[in-house]
């Protein structure tokens, strides 16, 4: 069954309504223009070469009008995401949080110089305690010109994450990702040599050119082959065109933490990329935990 | 300098040898590692058979012919070695099987039968696992095949012994109906 997830463009008409029928709004659009239209009045008249003052309030008094409207549509879009949210997550039994602590037990998790959560929905997905969200890895870096100014850049890179409370005996760790997320091949026997971990290819050239499967060093191979059998590799594959994930199935397993991603951001217009995360995950779900069984 | 850049040049072709030869040695591992596996899936089938014989058996015994026929199958396709050999043997036994689920059908107690039903479903499963890893080998081989013929590796792979892998071509058995659902791996 398909549900009609809630009208944002109508949240946000309402919204705005409501915040251009507020108090606060009808004040700040009276004083913020005239105290704005005193300042440049004073600013025309000390600054300007005719002491033209009243051009200064005039402008002074424009702006400041132009910025308690863009302030309230600001304010309205916010209310009309937060309404959203909450409606979208109570139609699918969820939990809305728009500022979940941020978890950090996966390498995806753990990856770049700082990392922050939002925009997250609790509940149950495909049979398991989870939590659906929003992750930033924040890569900072930092450049000198040659007069010795420092300049400091935020790169920061958004995911759809997919959390779930799940461990698979015998595996401490296990990723599976596609080759696009930047894991070039010629480098996994350098990886597998310098790391706890080893990259694990099957029997199938395909799913080692385009994806990467990565153990720890304690998996016994036998126990990974019977888990990766010919009709779960056919699965990863066929995952490539599927709408959920980005290029195929991607997760991480940790310990009990089991991840699935993608990358992207959550907004009230691209929801649907956490439902179509959701769906898309859940076999792969279903395969681990009859392989637990 | 000219004898720098031809030295240059020959260190260059040496090691566009070397990783050429060592990634065909990877595929024709690859190539060989499938095969293995579509063989445990086949021999799992072939153990198998004999159970669902007998079951079918202990409700039809005057259907001789079909079991005869099924027996005959089963050990052509145990025999049969390589992939050409196996696919035919292999269509062959699907078809006879295939029979074997007709006979069955005209037996109302043996269709309620649990071992009966509970053989179909690995049969099944099994039919699966044979379908998907003879996609995974046959996929192989397209890429080990258009490797050692593509320029210039087809000038030196014939002399290093990498010659043309075959396709496993076999039909499997069409009544029973494939369960392709992941969720079923084998348990440890």
């Amino acid at each position: 069954v398909t549900v009609q997830p809630p009208d944002y463009d109508a949240l946000v008409a309402q919204s705005t309504d409501e915040v251009e029928r507020s108090t606060g709004f009808r004040a700040a659009l009276v004083l913020a223009p005239v105290g704005a239209a005193v300042l440049g009045g004073f600013i025309g008249v000390q600054f300007t070469h005719n002491a033209n003052g009243l051009l200064g309030a005039l402008a002074g008094a424009a702006l400041g009008a132009l910025v308690v409207w863009v302030g309230a549509l600001i304010r309205a879009r916010s209310i009309a995401t937060t309404r959203f949210f909450y409606a979208w997550a109570a139609q699918h039994g969820l939990d809305y949080d728009p500022k979940p602590p941020v978890y950090r037990d996966t390498p995806l998790l753990r990856a770049g110089d700082d990392q922050f959560a939002h925009t997250s929905f609790s509940g149950t997905f495909a049979d398991l305690e989870g939590t659906l969200y929003q992750h930033t890895k924040r890569e900072t870096s930092t450049t000198t010109d040659s007069k010795g100014h420092t300049t400091t850049t935020n790169n920061d890179t958004d995911y759809v994450v997919l959390r779930l409370a799940f461990s698979l005996p015998g595996f401490r760790r296990l990723e599976l990702a596609p080759r696009s997320f930047g894991a070039f091949r010629v480098f996994d026997g350098i990886e597998s040599k310098l790391t706890s971990n080893r990259v694990v290819e099957l029997e199938s050239e395909e799913l080692a050119k385009d994806f990467k499967l990565e153990v720890d060093d304690g998996v016994d191979e036998t126990v990974l082959r019977e888990l990766f059998t010919p009709v779960a590799i056919e699965h990863v594959l066929g995952s490539r065109s599927t709408p959920g994930f980005q290029h195929g199935v991607a997760l991480q397993l940790e310990g009990s933490t089991l991840v699935f991603f993608r990358q992207g951001s959550l907004t009230p217009k691209s929801v649907g990329r956490a439902e179509a995360l959701v769906a898309a995950a859940t076999p792969f779900v279903a395969w681990l935990q009859s392989f637990r069984r | 300098m000219p004898f720098l850049i031809l030295a240059g040049f020959l260190v260059l072709c040496i090691f566009a040898l070397v990783v050429s030869y060592n990634g065909l040695v990877r595929l024709r591992n690859k190539v060989n590692e499938a095969w293995s596996g579509i063989d445990v899936q086949l021999e799992r089938r072939h153990d198998l058979i004999p159970n669902l014989v007998s079951t079918v058996q202990a409700y039809a015994a005057h259907e001789r012919a079909v079991f005869d026929e099924v027996a005959k199958a089963r050990a052509t396709a145990q025999a049969a070695s390589g992939p050409v050999a196996a696919g035919q043997a292999e269509t062959a036994l699907g078809a006879a099987v295939g029979r074997l689920i007709g006979v069955s059908e005209s037996y109302p107690q043996l269709q309620a039968s649990a071992s009966f039903l509970q053989l179909q479903r690995e049969l099944s499963e099994t039919e699966d696992e044979i379908a998907a890893s003879r996609r995974i080998y046959n996929g192989n081989v397209q890429i080990y095949n258009t490797r050692i013929e593509s320029f210039p590796t087809s000038i030196w792979s014939g002399s290093l012994g990498f010659g043309r892998a075959d396709l496993f071509e076999s039909q499997p058995e069409a009544r029973i109906a494939p369960s392709a659902a992941l969720g079923a791996p084998t348990a440890p």
